[in-house]
């Protein structure tokens, strides 16, 4: 936990958002002395509509976000080392969005979310911001993770919960349930982009443990500013509010079978293997699968994400097999698996670099960092075209 | 580690779920079991015995007498919920309704909100089965859906009128009101 007065180095900054806010921010924290390394995060490509209120010029419509950023600030700051993931962050392994400090430049309640949990389980320190066109406002918040610290949910109530974008069955493909773009104007977004990077600063002067919990509104409208402080909610629904420790992996994912990763958490002093149980951090196992035509049900084991990201036939029909949310759990107990699946190695199954392994046994609960590797894939959709991908998927 | 906040919820919703169960006469509901012993149940099985609209291969619309659909409840379900990863259609492979997609096991109940309680997701998928409500936008099925916008076959629904929940002063009720602790 960060104490008063203590340094912060902030040498490793993710941003997540490359819209609004995080097209201005990108720009500051490239120019920040101390920053060593950039990881940048946005899913989505630049339309001619964000020229008005995005830094980008029109040349850069039609590229994904990150890319475009990452050629501006190669030429803002050459030696700075940035890494550029267009992906939606809660898709993403955990690992691979580590860092000394996260900014969060994003739309919409899911995203935050998926934010917060982040940086509570890897303990990185995450600057939140916002803005709200409609009020000229612009909202700063800083969440230092620590025991007894709030979090985002902290402040949230039942309508915050209630109000998180959805996707439904019958609008696939198309834009979650509540359209997440503030479309904050040009001046907002680098206003909050500013802010924000104050804050940064003020982290590295050594600030990081008094600024947590700290919220700044500034209104546009009036040029008024209030700061408040985030109590940490003890019925919050972000369960246990504890960073966690996570060591790497012993092993490379290609190499371990699902059964010494189980007898590592004997080891680890879990209690025996049997009754040691594996969740992987932002994913969920598929158990079995389903026949879109001729309709049984067969048992697989894999991640979830390793399957949607390839299609697989019936070995009966040649039809398409699908799973459903019934064929999902959360954690895998190794005395429910069957020797044939114990065998299977983790990248089989789908667990990726950066991936966090979460083993949890009578004994308590240990957290296991699956470590990169030049040669190995970095994506869920690269690994499915091979390993996953093999009839040794199957249960 | 254990969350004992959700914990408590799976136990209220096993509960609630069994009482809803037990007053009803058209719903059966099976917990699946844990593999993790003591633990409550996070996943259900739950039958309907009550007539929504089926389509025979050569394309006839037809009553149908039951259906089946799987919920489950993942480990975050009280901060975010999937929709279509909650509630699985689990047949009849043919049925016919705007909002379900019997051969993608996919029955859309609109905005479920994270923590939704079991019993909410049973009203709602049995006020759909027997077409006391659906929605032709964004439809599942177009061609159900189609077939719902004309007048003639709107004219009887809903299929089955009887509540899910018998009212209270029936027998039954009574009976398990008494047995409650």
């Amino acid at each position: 936990m960060m104490g008063q007065g203590e340094a912060f180095a902030a040498r490793r900054v993710t941003l997540v958002g490359a819209g609004n806010i995080g097209s201005f921010a990108a720009g500051f924290v490239a120019r920040m002395s101390g920053v060593t390394r950039l990881t940048l995060v946005d899913p989505d490509r630049y339309s001619p509509e964000n020229v008005v209120g995005q830094d980008i010029t029109r040349q850069e419509v039609g590229l994904l976000k990150v890319e475009a950023q990452v050629r501006r600030l190669r030429r803002i700051n050459p030696a700075l080392d940035v890494e550029a993931i267009p992906e939606a962050v809660g898709d993403i392994a955990l690992g691979r969005l580590r860092a000394d400090v996260m900014l969060g430049c994003v739309d919409g309640r899911a995203a935050r979310q998926h934010l917060n949990e982040i940086a509570w389980r890897l303990g990185v320190p995450w600057i939140d911001a916002g803005v709200l066109p409609s009020q000229g406002l612009v909202r700063v918040s800083v969440f230092v993770p620590g025991r007894g610290r709030p979090c985002l949910e902290c402040g949230w109530h039942d309508a915050d919960y209630a109000a998180l974008e959805q996707v439904y069955a019958c609008r696939e493909g198309r834009p979650p349930s509540s359209a997440p773009s503030s479309r904050g104007t040009a001046p907002l977004g680098a206003l909050a982009a500013s802010l924000q990077g104050m804050v940064l600063g003020r982290m590295q002067a050594g600030e990081a443990a008094a600024l947590a919990g700290r919220q700044v509104v500034f209104d546009g409208t009036t040029c008024t500013a209030v700061t408040t402080r985030l109590p940490c909610n003890p019925d919050c629904r972000f369960p246990d509010h504890e960073p966690w420790t996570i060591r790497p992996l012993p092993a490379r994912a290609e190499t371990w079978p699902l059964a010494r990763l189980f007898q590592a958490g004997e080891e680890d002093g879990l209690g025996p293997a049997h009754a040691v149980s594996l969740s992987v951090h932002g994913s969920r196992f598929a158990t079995q699968a389903r026949c879109v035509t001729c309709g049984p049900v067969r048992p697989v084991l894999c991640l979830e994400r390793a399957w949607r990201t390839s299609v697989r036939a019936c070995g009966r029909c040649g039809g398409e097999r699908f799973v459903t949310g019934f064929d999902l759990t959360d954690r895998l107990r190794a005395s429910a698996l069957v020797p044939r699946q114990l065998s299977r190695s983790l990248q089989n199954l789908g667990i990726l670099p950066g991936d966090v392994l979460t083993l949890t046994g009578d004994g308590g609960t240990c957290h296991f960092e699956v470590g990169f590797d030049a040669g190995a894939g970095r994506s869920a959709a690269g690994l499915a075209g091979d390993d996953a991908a093999t009839p040794a998927a199957e249960g | 580690m254990y969350d004992h906040v959700f914990a408590a919820f799976l136990d209220r919703q096993l509960a609630d779920g069994t009482a809803l169960a037990a007053a009803s006469d058209i719903l059966e509901l099976l917990p699946v079991p844990e593999a993790f012993p003591g633990l409550p149940p996070s996943r259900y099985l739950a039958r309907f015995t009550c007539r929504g609209l089926i389509r025979e291969a050569g394309g006839q619309i037809c009553p149908g007498h039951e259906c089946q659909i799987g919920v489950c409840f993942p480990g975050d379900y009280l901060r975010r919920a999937v929709p279509g990863l909650i509630v699985t259609w689990l047949g009849p492979s043919n049925a016919f309704h705007p909002n379900i997609r019997a051969s993608a096991a996919a029955i859309c109940l609109g905005r479920l909100p994270a923590g939704t309680p079991l019993v909410d997701i049973l009203f709602q998928v049995w006020e759909l089965w027997t077409w006391n409500a659906f929605n032709l936008r964004d439809p599942l099925d177009a061609a159900a859906a189609a077939w719902a916008r004309v007048p003639a076959n709107r004219a009887g629904l809903p299929l089955d009128r009887r509540p899910l929940k018998r009212r209270p002063g029936d027998p039954a009720v009574v009976q398990h009101r008494a047995s409650s602790p």
